[in-house]
C-alpha cells in the first residue's frame, strides 16, 4: 500500500507512519490455507493429531514424542540450546505455534509444508528414530478407528501412512496459533483510537524503537513478526560447532524431499486424498540435518537456472500446484549459512535463541544486534544489518516491548 | 502492511506514478492500488505500463507482473521479447526466485505473439524490504531498450 508519510504525531503520540507500522503487526489472522493437506482444518484430524503429538509409542524407543521437545508450557519449545532426544542435534527446537503461516519449514527451509515437516522428526535418528513401518504398525494398533474416520483408513504403503500422520499433526498444530498477547490489546486500542495504558511508557518506547530506529521490522514484520525468509546474521561461531550451510543446503533439499508438494503424497484440490500413492523417485532421508554441504553460491546473474524442483513436463505456470517449488532459486547466493527468521510471538518463553541456541536471553540477543561482533565463517552478514548502537535504557525498553508479545502458556499436555 | 515509500521512474521524462491514498491496516486499499501511466524506455523506443497481481506486491509473497508495451505513438508491440526482473543494487543480488515469462499466444509452429502488447511474468518475489530496481528489457521491432523503476519497500 502506498503510504503518505506524515511526520506529525497524532493524539495517541504516534506518527501516522508509526501507527500504520504498529497496526500491521496485529492481530494474528487465521492460518493460511494448506493446499496439500485435505484435513488441515478438520477438527477430527486435529483431535487425532493431538493424540499423535503426545504419543511416545511412535518413537523407536517408546519414550519420545513430539511433545517431548515441544513443551506446551514453553509455547512448544524446549528451553534447551539444541534439541536432545535419542541423540543431540545441532539446532534449537523452534515453537510449532506458527506453522499455519509458513512456506518453508525447519531452520533451513528444507521442507515445504507443515505436514511434511511434522513427519520428519519421527524418522530422524536423533529425534524419534522410527521407520515408516514402525509408525504404520503403531497407527494400526492404536488409531485404526480414528484413521478410518479422518482418512478412510490407514494407508497400505508405510510412507503414505507417515504422510497421514503428518497431516493429522499439522491439523493439531494449526490450532495452536499464537493467542493474543498484551501487545495485541494495545494495538486494538490504538485502532479504536482510545488512549491505552495496556503498555507502559517503557514498553511504548521499545515499540517505537522496534518499528523505527532499530529497524526490527525489516525482517520481523507482519502479525507473525517474521518475513518467512532466510538471513545470515553473522553469528559468532561456536567452537567445534562446525559450519552449518543453512538455507544453502535446504533450498536444494526441498526439491528432492519425498514428501514435497510434487510428491504423490500431496493432496490436490478437487482430487481424492493422496494417501496411497508412493512418492516418485526420492527415498526418505533419515540422516540428521545440519551436515556440511549444499549448493555452491554462484555468480550474481540476472536470472539463475537452478530451480529447486522444476515442474513436470506439460505443467504450465498457470496450472502448477507448487509455485513456490517451481520458482525457488536453489542457488541464490545469499542463502549461505542463512536461517529462517523466527516469529517473535511468545518470544519471552522460547529461550535460548538463534538457530543454534547460542544466545541465552533476550538481553543477549539485543546485545548482539547492538554491536554485531565478529564475522560470519561463510557468506556475508545480511547487508541491512548495522550495529544498533542503542543505550542501555533503550535496549531495556526494546526488551520490555518484546516481552509484551508473549501470551499465557497453553494448557499442559493431556 | 508493506509500505511502498517511494516509487520513481528513471526512464527519462516519465510522469510520476499514481497511487492510492494512505490506507491503514483496517482499511485495505482497493485493487489495483498500484498503477502507473506509460513510462518511456531509456531510448524512448517503447512505452511501458505495468501492474502487479496482487497489487501492490506484498513482501515475501509470489506475485505476477504484467507489462503492456507500446510504441511511442501508443500502438501495441505484440511480437517483442520482454524480460522482467528485479534486483537490489545495494545488495548485489536479485530475487531468490527464478521468474518465468509467459510465452503468449503461440501457433502450431511455435511462433508466439502477445495480443494487446501484454507480457506476463510469474514467480516474482520481493523476499526482503529495501531498495529494489524493477527492470524491463524489451527486444522488439524498433530494437533493444529497457526501463528501470526503483522501488523502496
Amino acid at each position: 500500500m502506498l503510504l503518505l508519510l506524515l511526520a506529525c504525531a497524532g493524539p495517541d503520540g504516534w506518527t501516522e507512519q508509526e501507527r500504520a507500522a504498529i497496526l500491521s503487526l496485529s492481530p494474528v489472522p487465521a492460518p493460511a490455507p494448506s493446499p496439500t493437506n485435505r484435513v488441515a482444518d478438520d477438527p477430527a484430524a486435529a483431535k487425532l493429531g493431538e493424540a499423535l503429538f503426545f504419543d511416545e509409542g511412535l518413537s523407536i524407543d517408546g519414550q519420545t514424542s513430539c511433545g517431548s521437545c515441544h513443551l506446551p508450557k514453553l509455547h512448544f519449545s524446549d528451553g534447551e540450546r539444541v534439541a536432545t532426544a535419542l541423540g543431540t542435534g545441532t539446532r534449537n527446537t523452534p515453537s510449532v505455534e506458527s506453522v499455519g503461516w509458513g512456506t518453508w519449514y525447519f531452520w533451513d527451509g528444507r521442507i515445504d509444508s507443515a505436514w511434511a515437516q511434522a513427519a520428519g522428526p519421527l524418522l530422524n535418528p536423533l529425534e524419534m528414530g522410527a521407520t515408516p513401518e514402525h509408525v504404520q504398525a503403531r497407527v494400526r494398533a492404536a488409531y485404526a478407528d480414528e484413521f478410518a474416520k479422518v482418512f478412510g483408513g490407514v494407508a497400505e504403503e508405510p510412507t503414505a501412512t507417515l504422510a497421514q500422520v503428518g497431516k493429522a499433526l499439522e491439523a493439531y498444530e494449526r490450532t495452536l496459533g499464537p493467542k493474543p498477547a498484551r501487545f495485541d490489546r494495545y494495538a486494538a486500542d490504538l485502532l479504536a483510537g482510545t488512549d491505552s495504558d495496556v503498555l507502559s511508557d517503557q514498553e511504548k518506547a521499545g515499540l517505537r524503537l522496534f518499528v523505527g530506529e532499530a529497524s526490527c521490522t525489516s525482517c520481523h514484520h507482519g502479525p507473525l513478526f517474521t518475513d518467512h525468509s532466510f538471513h545470515n546474521l553473522g553469528l559468532p561461531a561456536i567452537p567445534a560447532g562446525g559450519i552449518d550451510p543453512g538455507r544453502a543446503r535446504g533450498a536444494g533439499d526441498v526439491g528432492v524431499d519425498p514428501l514435497n508438494c510434487r510428491s504423490g503424497h500431496a493432496d490436490r484440490a478437487g482430487a481424492a486424498a493422496a494417501t496411497d500413492t508412493a512418492a516418485p523417485g526420492a527415498q526418505l532421508d533419515t540422516a540428521a540435518p545440519g551436515a556440511p554441504g549444499g549448493p555452491t553460491a554462484q555468480a550474481d546473474t540476472a536470472r539463475s537456472k537452478d530451480t529447486a524442483a522444476p515442474a513436470p513436463s506439460g505443467v504450465s505456470a498457470a496450472d502448477d500446484p507448487c509455485p513456490e517449488l517451481r520458482y525457488l532459486d536453489a542457488s541464490f547466493p545469499d542463502w549461505a549459512s542463512a536461517f529462517k527468521t523466527p516469529s517473535l510471538r511468545n518470544v519471552a518463553a522460547t529461550a535460548p535463541y538463534m538457530h543454534d541456541g547460542q544466545l541465552d536471553s533476550l538481553g543477549a540477543v539485543l546485545q548482539f544486534y547492538n554491536t554485531l561482533p565478529g564475522k560470519p565463517l561463510v557468506g556475508h552478514r545480511e547487508l541491512t544489518l548495522e550495529p544498533l548502537q542503542l543505550s542501555s535504557s533503550e535496549l531495556a525498553a526494546l526488551e520490555a516491548f518484546l516481552r509484551t508479545l508473549t501470551a499465557e502458556a497453553p494448557p499442559a499436555a493431556p | 502492511m508493506i509500505a511502498l515509500l517511494a516509487l520513481l521512474a528513471c526512464g527519462g521524462d516519465a510522469p510520476a506514478p499514481s497511487g492510492g491514498a494512505a490506507p491503514t491496516a483496517a482499511e485495505p486499499a482497493a485493487e489495483p492500488a498500484l498503477s502507473v501511466a506509460p513510462l518511456p524506455t531509456v531510448n524512448k523506443l517503447y512505452r511501458i505500463t505495468w501492474h502487479t497481481t496482487p497489487a501492490p506486491p506484498p513482501l515475501s509473497t509470489l506475485f505476477e507482473i504484467e507489462a503492456v508495451v507500446t510504441d511511442p505513438a501508443g500502438a501495441p508491440v505484440e511480437d517483442a521479447q520482454v524480460r522482467i526482473n528485479a534486483r537490489m543494487p545495494q545488495h548485489g543480488h536479485g530475487m531468490a526466485t527464478n521468474p518465468e515469462d509467459d510465452p503468449g499466444t503461440c501457433d502450431a509452429a511455435g511462433a508466439c505473439t502477445h495480443p494487446g502488447g501484454r507480457y506476463l511474468t510469474r514467480g516474482m518475489k520481493f523476499h526482503m524490504p529495501g531498495e529494489w530496481t524493477l527492470r524491463f528489457d524489451v527486444e522488439g521491432p524498433a530494437g533493444a531498450d529497457h526501463l528501470e523503476v526503483p522501488l523502496r519497500l
